[in-house]
């Protein structure tokens, strides 16, 4: 039924092409650059250019243009040069750096292309992997050379030029293929090419990026010449992204980024059906979770609360579902997804160890269009409609699970009565109000319910707006403000019958302001810089009785209010054509705002009842305490080839927010409380070098990155701390030091008909709690390994392309099983038993590891088809491996038991329908 | 998919440890002070592993010396009676039969309190059960007086609800092996008996959760109407601790470490420094927690139909069915098929069968059911008063 629907919907939207290139302008200039000149062009017509300005040269143009066609114009400004240009149909016009198109091609193009042209690799094109349609125009049959009776060769000598329908220029750099015969050629700058041809029939396939591909069947009985005139494939330029990633992770200054390339993640195998592009972000170096039903990620030895994840500028406390067995982030929505681990930019700040900068794509401002996914578990749809033709779009995505298949197929016992539910929905609208000023707006909701006993509910849920308006000044200065607000909930209901009823909750409230400014000062000189105000409201927690019978006391933990704010500043300067360094400052000012009352202990005591001094009271907005510092992130690049290259950064950040957890893994019930009087902010400080190569032009990427990582006042807890509605956390809790090291390995293969990559870490997480008092003492006051610290982690993702439709993917996991406290030995104390504990996180949980293999069925790739579709087959963990999630003691009736829980135990197949339309 | 996600799990490395245990509660008592050592030992390993041979002190800030001598395995007395003082700094010395030393942080008596009324309920819990709330009110208005422990002692009396003065006996004549049933009176007390538990959880309270130092109605206990040691007359001593705020701890993480888990979430558990090292090795674990502490103790009796008047008794602990066991089996006559021979092992004579012929000549039902013996000691305690 949803699919009938989608198909008749899909009807409603038909091809516009309308290309106009006979719009004559009039133009006259004076010493002005060929970008000048295209931005001159820009404001008298409505074409729009794509192009990456190191391309253009600096030289200085004065022309006097009467009437002219674009065409002209374009023809006349780029010879020369190795600029070529397509026109595409809603009036945009792409500029290509010839002799670098064919060298990137996609995989799907012949596999045996010679990259026999010397290149210059300065900024080069990656292609999205997107569907190709390569429509094949009809095969006819063509007769050269005259049939003589006495054939002598067995070789003719085909030539002849190449044009582009539409524009009339030549086409260089266009291949020309004999099928199943080892002969190929490309044009030359003028569109000519010559071919030795065997005599008798030949089927040649001409092909080239933004051209419809062309199969001619011929018979040669001579040497002869056939001249072909070429249309542009305006389908297919409509899926290039003009892009400079791939040679980005050599030039770029910003070290350990990792970008998740959405679109790929799809052919991964899937738990449960859902592609999770931060489950993605895991098979990477650098970034782990304590296990499969954890919620949070821990990057580079961080703990789980000291990532920033922002969905489109706002913060998204809780970016997972059910207990972190999927994410919270809509994956059909989302267009990037970056994550600093390294070198974390000046204008991000208030988390220790990462940014996960996720932004949502803009929707297609020209035609209506859609894609979903029904799976196992869930469901979903994304929009995209256009509200104002080639300027403002609005794309919905929303998702819901449909039954408590999840519950169901974990079959734990204690589970029987559970159930759980989540659903997401996420709105984005972008608005180009006009050629300096774009608007783009989000809002995104998440909830989760579960229930795991019969009488409590559990629900969390998040909510996020922002509102992010770009404005150009002039050439060389352009900024946006961005204001964005979000909140986190939970709530535990226990609705027991009796009298201990309770409903309980916790909220975070947070909204930013911010201003980014980008100043060019030229080629080789960019700052940026801004400022950025943040206001946090928290009600840490209140519980109260359901009804009036309920014996329940009352407990509400007063609100906590704060303002953090910072100024920042980076410039990114390009000192040789080798050296580039960005070196950036961020100031950041917290402060704990009133009302509210704190009290002061005894210095060098532990923070108890006993060495309670005074208890202080602040006012409505009173300043409680006040803690601020600079921040550094400064980087280096140097090349050392052009395709090699090192980088080096620095990164400090300050933290004061964090999250007060009971729990070895973070979940969902952890409260994010606030730093005052008695809670520090947390610090880290980072050094990272890397080295990057790429191999075969750009087919494999290699880095390795070493980092060292010091943390200091990372907030840890008091052995049996209470630390939900508690009105004095500072008694609970221990402000210790971390230290993080590893060694990443990054393989990767981009392209070809196998591709995926290997990636290894070595690392270790290590914590120290060293207070001044006994109980503030943990392990002697010596380091020990954090709950996070697996050493080994190997990820292996792979993708084999059978055909055009079929693909086989596997990933394979490896990690050293995480820390953990054994009870040791028991004892009588009082005349009962007691478990004895090892020292902390003494032992560790045994391995994990996982394969899953999936195969991915593309539907068909007729144009006419209306709706794209693609089915996923996974398996998730093969193996049936029991990874232990936990392993945890009970004490019951005088004896300590162990069991090891593990969230999917057995080989879990799923499939999963999507499609497009 | 029929495999659990929680199984039991095996350790794969030895992880013993073996680490010495020390209970040591002084207290305001003008008594014998008792000092208790033993060793962790393995899981499933019953034996409670005692440390012998030690030599045990405490020293006071007047220089009293303190011996303690070891009167059974592990269990070690002061030599002389006396009660820790206000104002004086107490440390506790142990040295191990095999050189280990070890000593206390020093510590102070907090303040003595005092419990001002002890008293029963009968109210319906949280879970909605009916039962008997004992509470305590205690007021203290003394600096230094903010933790309390609770420890109870409670000492009911059982009534054996089938019991007869008389035992049934089987005289067997060796000629012919005729059986004659007959009845002597009971030599023993096996009506009335008592039993005497203490506790064995950690109750305790922080006064800071309370206004100016009042405890009032602080529940120290609460027993189920259906359970049987309230049936007769129950008796609850109750012992009130003020202690330091690190004793406090101690036992506060003691009792929360103890279960640590669930399929998604695991508290974080670990070693429970108490205030107790090594002398030669600072980095040695040790447990206990040398606690000097102020005790104060009311006792409280009260009678099932002071609070359940004329309501139906709790059940008795076991199933109390009547048998009439045959003198002989008609199929296999004699003594070594005897049913009713074979009950006396474990049934008692409760009364003659009036409803039946001279084959099945008594009613008889469990051991326990007629021998109070089975649930405690037909001494009545010196303490006792009906």
């Amino acid at each position: 039924m949803k699919k009938l629907l989608f198909f008749s919907l899909s009807l409603s939207f038909c091809l516009t092409f309308a290309q106009n290139t006979n719009e004559n302008i009039s133009l006259i200039f004076d010493q002005l650059t060929k970008k000048d000149v295209i931005k001159l062009v820009e404001e008298k017509t409505n074409y729009r250019f794509y192009y990456i300005e190191d391309w253009l040269d600096d030289s200085l143009l004065s022309r006097t243009y009467k009437d002219s066609s674009i065409n002209e114009i374009l023809t006349d400004i780029f010879e020369n040069t190795s600029i070529n240009y397509y026109f595409t149909e809603d009036n945009k016009i792409i500029l290509t750096e010839n002799n670098i198109i064919h060298n990137y091609l996609p995989d799907n193009f012949f596999n045996d292309v010679k990259k026999d042209t010397p290149l210059k690799n300065r900024v080069t094109p990656v292609f999205y992997q997107k569907q190709w349609k390569n429509p094949i125009a009809k095969i006819k049959t063509i007769k050269i050379g005259k049939e003589e009776v006495n054939k002598t060769k067995a070789f003719y000598t085909l030539s002849g030029n190449i044009k582009n329908k539409n524009t009339n220029l030549p086409v260089d750099n266009l291949i020309i293929l004999v099928k199943n015969k080892n002969i190929n050629t490309v044009t030359d700058q003028n569109g000519h090419y010559t071919l030795k041809l065997p005599s008798g029939e030949n089927i040649i396939e001409v092909r080239k990026l933004g051209l419809e591909s062309l199969i001619q069947k011929l018979i040669i009985y001579n040497d002869g010449v056939l001249n072909f005139d070429m249309n542009e494939n305006e389908e297919l330029l409509n899926e290039i992204v003009l892009n400079t990633t791939i040679q980005k992770n050599i030039e770029d200054v910003t070290t350990s980024v990792v970008k998740i390339d959405v679109e790929k993640s799809k052919t991964i195998p899937l738990v449960l059906g859902e592609r999770d592009i931060l489950k993605v972000a895991t098979t990477l170096p650098g970034i782990t979770t304590a296990g499969e039903g954890a919620a949070g990620y821990n990057v580079r030895g961080g703990k789980t609360d000291q990532n920033l994840i922002l969905l489109d500028d706002a913060t998204i406390y809780n970016p997972s579902h059910f207990f972190g067995i999927f994410s919270a982030l809509n994956p059909y929505t989302t267009g990037t997804a970056e994550i600093y681990k390294g070198h974390i930019p000046a204008e991000f700040g208030g988390r220790l160890s990462s940014v996960f900068d996720i932004k949502t794509k803009d929707a297609n401002v020209n035609k209506f269009s859609g894609e979903g996914a029904i799976g196992p578990v869930t469901s979903n749809l994304t929009l995209e409609t256009p509200i104002i033709k080639n300027k403002a779009a609005l794309i919905i995505g929303g998702r819901a699970t449909y039954s408590d298949w999840v519950l169901k197929s974990l079959d734990e016992e204690s589970l029987k009565n559970s159930k759980a539910s989540f659903y997401d929905i996420i709105m984005k609208y972008n608005h180009k109000i006009n050629d300096k000023n774009t608007l783009k707006t989000t809002a995104y909701f998440s909830k989760d319910k579960f229930k795991i006993t019969s009488d409590s509910l559990f629900s969390y849920r998040n909510r996020l707006f922002s509102m992010k308006w770009s404005h150009k000044f002039n050439d060389k200065n352009n900024g946006s403000l961005i204001i964005a607000n979000s909140e986190y909930k939970f709530n535990i209901k226990y609705d027991s019958q009796n009298y201990d009823n309770f409903n309980s909750s916790y909220d975070i409230n947070e909204t930013e302001l911010k201003l980014k400014m980008k100043y060019s000062h030229n080629k080789n000189q960019k700052i940026n810089y801004g400022l950025s105000s943040k206001l946090y409201n928290i009600n840490p927690g209140e519980k109260a009785g359901i009804n009036t019978s309920s014996t329940v006391t009352s407990i509400r933990i007063p609100k906590e209010k704060a303002l953090e704010s910072a100024l920042f500043i980076s410039d990114e300067l390009k000192i040789s054509k080798k050296l580039q360094v960005n070196a950036g400052i961020r100031y950041s000012l917290y402060v704990a705002l009133g009302k509210g009352s704190q009290r002061r202990y005894e210095a060098n005591k532990p923070k108890d009842e006993s060495t309670v001094i005074d208890t202080l009271n602040f006012s409505q907005n009173e300043v409680i305490k006040k803690y601020s510092g600079p921040e550094i992130r400064i980087g280096a690049r140097y090349l050392i080839t052009p395709s090699f290259s090192t980088k080096i950064s620095f990164n400090s950040t300050y933290q004061y927010s964090h999250t007060l957890s009971n729990n070895t893994t973070s979940s969902p019930t952890d409260t994010w409380r606030l730093s005052n009087l008695n809670i520090k902010p947390q610090q880290a400080s980072q050094l990272t070098l890397g080295f990057y190569k790429n191999i075969d032009d750009n087919t494999y990427q290699l880095s390795i990155e070493g980092y060292y990582k010091k943390l200091k006042n990372v907030l840890d807890y008091k052995i049996g701390g209470d630390l939900y509605l508690n009105k004095n956390i500072e008694t609970e809790v221990i402000q210790g030091d971390g230290k993080a090291y590893g060694i990443e390995f990054l393989a990767k293969k981009l392209n070809g008909k196998l591709n995926g990559w290997i990636s290894y870490t070595y690392s270790r997480s290590l914590t120290r709690l060293n207070g001044k008092t006994l109980e503030e003492r943990v392990n002697n006051g010596n380091y020990y390994p954090s709950n996070f610290d697996k050493p080994h982690d190997f990820s292996l993702v792979s993708n084999y392309k059978l055909t055009k439709r079929y693909s086989l993917s596997a990933n394979f996991s490896y990690q050293t099983g995480r820390p953990i406290t054994y009870p040791v030995g028991e004892y009588v104390y009082n005349g009962t038993e007691y478990a004895l504990y090892s020292n902390r996180n003494e032992f560790r949980i045994p391995d994990y590891y996982r394969l899953d293999i999936g195969i991915n069925i593309e539907g068909n790739h007729k144009i006419k088809k209306l709706a794209h579709s693609f089915w996923n087959i996974s398996i998730y963990n093969v193996l049936g491996r029991k990874n232990p999630y936990s392993i945890y003691f009970v004490s019951k009736n005088g004896q300590t038991k162990a069991y090891q829980s593990s969230i999917f135990s057995m080989p879990i197949p799923t499939i999963t329908y999507n499609f497009k339309f | 998919m029929h495999q659990s996600c929680v199984e039991p799990y095996e350790p794969k490395t030895s992880t013993f440890e073996d680490v010495i245990v020390i209970e040591a509660t002084i207290t305001n008592e003008y008594k014998h002070q008792l000092i208790s050592i033993s060793r962790t030992r393995q899981f499933e390993d019953y034996d409670i592993n005692n440390e012998s041979n030690a030599t045990v002190q405490i020293i006071d800030s007047n220089n009293n010396t303190y011996n303690f001598n070891e009167s059974s395995p592990g269990k070690y007395y002061s030599n002389i009676e006396f009660s820790v003082q206000p104002n004086i700094n107490y440390q506790l010395f142990i040295t191990t039969s095999n050189g280990d030393s070890y000593s206390s942080a020093i510590s102070q008596l907090p303040a003595i309190s005092q419990i001002d009324d002890l008293y029963a309920v009968r109210e319906t819990n949280n879970q909605g059960e009916e039962g008997i709330y004992i509470y305590i009110d205690s007021y203290n208005p003394l600096e230094n007086s903010f933790f309390y422990r609770y420890t109870y002692e409670e000492t009911y009396k059982i009534v054996a609800p089938f019991w007869s003065a008389y035992d049934g006996k089987i005289d067997i004549n060796p000629l012919n092996f005729e059986m004659t049933p007959y009845l002597v009176l009971k030599d023993e007390e096996q009506r009335i008996c008592y039993n005497t538990v203490s506790s064995n959880n950690i109750n305790l309270l922080n006064i800071n959760e309370y206004n100016n130092h009042h405890i009032s109605e602080f529940p120290v206990r609460f027993i189920k109407r259906n359970n049987f040691i309230i049936s007769h007359r129950y008796s609850i001593l109750v012992k009130q601790y003020i202690q330091s705020e690190g004793a406090n701890n101690y036992y506060k993480i003691l009792d929360e470490i103890s279960s640590s888990g669930g399929v998604f979430s695991q508290t974080q558990t670990g070693y429970n420094p108490g205030n107790i090292t090594s002398v030669n090795n600072p980095d040695e674990k040790v447990i206990g927690y040398f606690d000097v502490s102020s005790v104060t103790e009311q006792r409280l009796y009260f009678n099932y139909n002071d609070l359940f008047p004329n309501e139906d008794l709790p059940p008795y602990p076991t199933e109390c069915t009547e048998y009439t066991p045959l003198l002989n089996d008609p199929l296999r006559p004699g003594p070594e098929f005897s049913p009713l021979l074979r009950a006396l092992s474990s049934k008692k004579y409760f009364k003659d069968n009036e409803f039946s012929d001279e084959n099945q000549p008594w009613v008889m039902v469990p051991s326990k059911c007629g021998d109070c013996r089975s649930f405690g000691s037909n001494i009545a305690p010196d303490f006792w008063i009906e």
